[in-house]
C-alpha cells in the first residue's frame, strides 16, 4: 500500500506540496522559534546558575508590627493596654548569621554540598579623589568564593586568588573604576559611615552584567569585616550544590533546622523562571496553532481524496483488499507527508538558527556586541520532528477510517448511476 | 466447483423493500451464463450476491461447496482475490497506476496471502499481449482508448486465474466493435481457461451466445434456458 500511497501523492503534485509546505513551516517554526527562545534562557539560567550561589544563606528578616513592638517595650503583661496613635510596621534585618559554626557542621558534611562560601557583603561609599560611588563590597575567602560561583572567569586583570592575601586590597567591577575615574593599581577610598579607609584595586572583573559590574568589588572576608567593625561576623553563606536542580529541596531541608533565612536559586530568580514559563507557554501555542492548521490542511485533503477516489477504493475492495489496507493507503499519505515535511522543516529549521546566530544585539542587560544566543538542543529537533509527524498522522486517522469503512458495492452501485 | 444460490432474497431500505425473491439455482463450473432483465430487475444484486462482494437478507451461496456467510473475513477476502474476477461497465482503473500496474494489482495483495506470484506477474503480460495490448503496458488509462481500458480492467480481472469470472454490463459502455471484442476474450476465457463466466447484459445478441441464458423479472427468475446452440462456443 506504501507504493499506491506514494503514487497517489506523487499524482496530485501541487495539493502534496502545498500540504508539505504547512508542516515544513510548522516543524521549521519550531526548530528557530525554540532555538532563539532556549538560547537566551539556557544563557540566563547559566548565569543564574553559575554566577551565583545555588543556595544562598542570609541573616534572617523579622517583620515589626505593634504586637511585637509592645511586648519588646513593656513586657507580655503590660503589652496589652498600649495602643498606638500610628501602628508600627516594618521589618528587622539581623545583621548577621545567628551561628555560623553551626553551618560550618552542617554543610562540611552534606554530602550535596560541593563548597561553600562564608561571607560578609555590606553597602558601602567609595570615593576616588572628588567622585564618589555607592556600591557593595563583598567579603570572602578568595578559595572558597571561586568554588562556588564563576567568578574566575569574569577576571579581566589580576588575580582572584590574591585577595587573600589581606591588606585592603580589592578586585573592582570595570564599571565601577570607570564611574571612580580611577585605574588599576589605584587607591580608592572606602567608607562605611564617618571614617574612610584605603583599598589598592589589584585587579578588575567584568560579568558583562552592568548593574553588577558597576557596583561591585571583592575583598578578603577578614578585610571587610573590620571594615564594618564586626569581627568574625557574616551575614551570608554562598553554597554550591552538586546538583543545582535539587537545590529547593535541599534549602527546604536546612530552612526547617535553622532562624536564618535559606533560599535556592530559583526561589530568588522565580520571577526569571516564571518569565520562562510564560515563554514555553507561548512557545508551543504558537506551534500548536500551526501545526493545527497543517494538520487540518491534510485531514480537509485527505478527505477530499477519499471521496474522489471511491471508485478505486471500491474496486480495491472487490479484488481482495482489506479495510486495514485501505486505511493504510490513506494514513501513509499523511505519514509520509508528516514525515517528510518535519524534516525538510528541520533543515530549514536549523538554517534559521543559523541565520539567528549571525544577528547582534547592543546594549541592554547582557551587555553590548553579545551575539544571538541560539540553541542547537537535539531535544528541539525531536520534538519538531515528533509533533510534525503526529500532528500529520493524527489529521489522516479519521479521513483514512472512513475510507477503510467503504464496502465495495455501495460504491459500485453509486458509481454506476 | 459450482456456484449454489440456496433461497437468496435481498432487501434494501426500511421499510425493506425486496428486490430478490427466494431464488434457488446451481451454475455448474465452466459453465458461460448471461444473465438479463429490464433494468431494476435485480440483475447486479444478484451478480454481486453471487459473487462475494454483497451478502443476502436471507439464504446463502455456496461457492464450490464452501457457504459464503460461513468464512471468515480473511477468507472471504482470499475469495474475492483469488476465485473470483469482476468486471463493471466502467473500468475503474486506479489513474496514477500504468495499464501493467492496474492489472498486476490483484498480484500485489496476492503477497499478503502468501501465494508465491512469480507466475502471475508473469501471466500478466501475457493476458495484455493477448488483448492486444502489447507496447502499451506502461501507459497510464487516460492515455489508453475505452476499449483498452476496458480490456485492461478484463486482464486485471483474470490476472488471478479466478474460477469465476462476473461482469456487470462490460460492454455497455463500449461501440458495438469493442463490445464484439470484450464478448470475443470472454468467450475464449471460457473455452481455454475453463472459467466459469456469468454476465449481464441488456444486448440480446450477447446473451443468446451464451450457454444459459437467466432472465428476471422483478426480482424472480422468469426464464432460465440453454441455449441449444451458442454461436462462440
Ligand atoms: N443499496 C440499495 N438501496 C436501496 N435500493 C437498492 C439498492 N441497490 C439496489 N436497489 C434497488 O434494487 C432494485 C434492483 O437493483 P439492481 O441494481 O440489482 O437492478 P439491475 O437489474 O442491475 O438494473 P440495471 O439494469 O439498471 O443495472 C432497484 O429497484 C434498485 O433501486
Ligand atoms: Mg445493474
Amino acid at each position: 500500500m506504501l507504493f499506491l500511497a506514494i503514487r497517489h501523492l506523487v499524482s496530485r503534485k501541487k495539493q502534496t506540496t502545498l500540504t508539505l509546505l504547512g508542516i515544513v513551516f510548522g516543524a521549521a517554526a519550531f526548530v528557530a522559534i525554540s532555538g532563539f527562545m532556549l538560547g537566551f534562557q539556557y544563557f540566563l539560567l547559566d548565569q543564574l546558575i553559575n554566577n551565583d550561589a545555588h543556595i544562598r544563606i542570609s541573616a534572617r528578616e523579622d517583620r515589626v508590627d505593634s504586637v511585637v513592638a509592645s511586648g519588646d517595650l513593656y513586657g507580655k503583661s503590660g503589652s496589652s493596654s498600649v495602643v498606638w496613635v500610628v501602628e508600627p510596621s516594618g521589618t528587622r534585618t539581623s545583621p548577621k548569621i545567628e551561628n555560623p559554626r553551626g553551618w560550618d557542621e552542617v554543610l562540611s558534611k552534606d554530602p550535596r554540598v560541593e563548597a561553600y562560601s562564608p561571607q560578609f557583603s555590606t553597602q558601602v561609599l567609595f570615593l576616588s579623589g572628588v567622585v564618589s560611588a555607592t556600591g557593595r563590597m563583598i567579603g570572602s575567602e578568595p578559595d572558597a568564593q571561586r568554588k562556588v560561583t564563576n567568578i574566575e572567569n569574569y577576571i579581566k586583570t589580576g588575580r582572584f586568588l590574591d585577595l587573600a592575601a589581606g591588606g585592603n586590597r580589592i578586585i573592582v567591577g570595570t564599571g565601577l573604576l570607570k564611574k571612580l575615574g580611577a585605574g588599576d593599581g589605584s587607591t580608592v577610598f572606602v567608607s562605611t559611615g564617618r571614617t574612610q579607609t584605603p583599598f589598592k584595586v589589584i585587579g578588575t572583573f567584568e560579568t558583562g552584567n552592568r548593574q553588577l559590574d558597576e557596583s561591585t568589588v571583592f575583598a578578603s572576608l577578614s578585610d571587610t569585616q573590620r571594615l564594618s567593625g564586626n569581627q568574625n561576623e557574616i551575614n551570608n553563606i554562598a553554597v554550591r550544590l552538586f546538583d543545582f536542580n535539587r537545590a529547593r529541596e535541599i534549602a527546604r531541608d536546612w530552612q526547617s533546622m535553622a532562624v536564618d533565612r535559606v533560599e535556592s536559586w530559583d526561589e530568588i530568580n522565580a520571577s526569571f523562571l516564571n518569565v520562562f514559563q510564560i515563554q514555553d507557554a507561548t512557545r508551543y501555542l504558537m506551534i500548536g496553532i500551526i501545526l493545527l492548521v497543517a494538520g487540518f490542511g491534510i485531514y480537509n485533503i485527505l478527505n477530499v481524496v477519499v471521496s474522489q477516489k471511491k471508485r478505486e477504493i471500491a474496486i480495491l475492495r472487490s479484488i481482495g483488499y482489506e479495510q486495514g489496507d485501505i486505511l493504510r493507503l490513506f494514513f501513509f499519505q499523511g505519514l509520509i507527508l508528516g514525515i517528510v515535511g518535519s524534516a525538510l522543516g528541520l533543515v530549514m529549521g536549523y538554517i534559521a538558527c543559523l541565520g539567528l546566530e549571525q544577528i547582534k544585539f547592543g546594549g541592554g542587560p547582557m551587555g553590548g556586541g553579545a551575539a544571538m544566543k541560539v540553541s542547537f538542543d537535539k531535544m528541539i529537533y525531536i520534538r519538531a520532528f515528533v509533533f510534525g509527524s503526529m500532528s500529520a498522522a493524527l489529521a489522516s486517522v479519521l479521513p483514512a477510517r472512513s475510507a477503510g469503512k467503504l464496502t465495495p458495492i455501495d460504491i459500485i452501485r453509486s458509481g454506476a448511476e | 466447483m459450482s456456484i449454489k444460490a440456496v433461497h437468496l432474497s435481498k432487501s434494501f431500505g426500511e421499510p425493506a423493500i425486496k428486490v430478490l425473491h427466494d431464488l434457488s439455482f446451481e451454475i455448474q463450473a465452466g459453465d458461460f451464463v448471461a444473465l438479463t432483465g429490464r433494468s431494476g430487475s435485480g440483475k447486479s444484486t444478484l451478480l454481486y450476491l453471487l459473487g462475494a462482494l454483497d451478502f443476502p437478507t436471507s439464504g446463502h451461496v455456496e461457492m464450490g461447496g464452501h457457504d459464503l456467510s460461513a468464512v471468515s473475513e480473511r477468507e472471504l477476502h482470499r475469495i474475492r482475490n483469488q476465485n473470483v474476477g469482476f468486471v463493471f461497465q466502467f473500468h475503474y482503473l486506479l489513474p496514477e497506476l500504468s495499464a501493467l500496474e492496474n492489472v498486476l494489482t490483484p498480484v500485489r495483495k496476492a503477497v499478503d496471502f502468501g501465494v508465491d506470484v512469480s507466475s502471475f506477474e508473469t501471466r500478466g503480460r501475457e493476458l495484455l499481449v493477448r488483448f492486444g495490448l502489447e507496447g502499451k503496458e506502461g501507459r497510464l488509462p487516460r492515455h489508453l482508448s475505452g476499449g483498452e481500458q476496458q480490456r485492461v480492467a478484463i486482464a486485471r480481472a483474470l490476472v488471478m486465474k479466478p474460477k469465476y469470472l462476473f461482469a456487470d454490463e462490460p460492454t455497455g459502455a463500449l461501440d458495438s466493435a469493442n463490445g464484439e471484442v470484450v464478448i470475443r476474450l470472454f468467450e475464449e476465457t471460457n473455452s481455454v481457461d475453463g472459467t466459469t463466466v456469468i454476465m449481464v447484459t441488456h444486448d440480446t445478441g450477447f446473451a443468446a451466445r451464451a450457454r444459459r441464458q437467466i432472465r428476471l423479472v422483478d426480482g424472480r427468475i422468469a426464464e432460465d434456458i440453454v441455449n441449444s446452440a451458442p454461436s462462440g462456443v
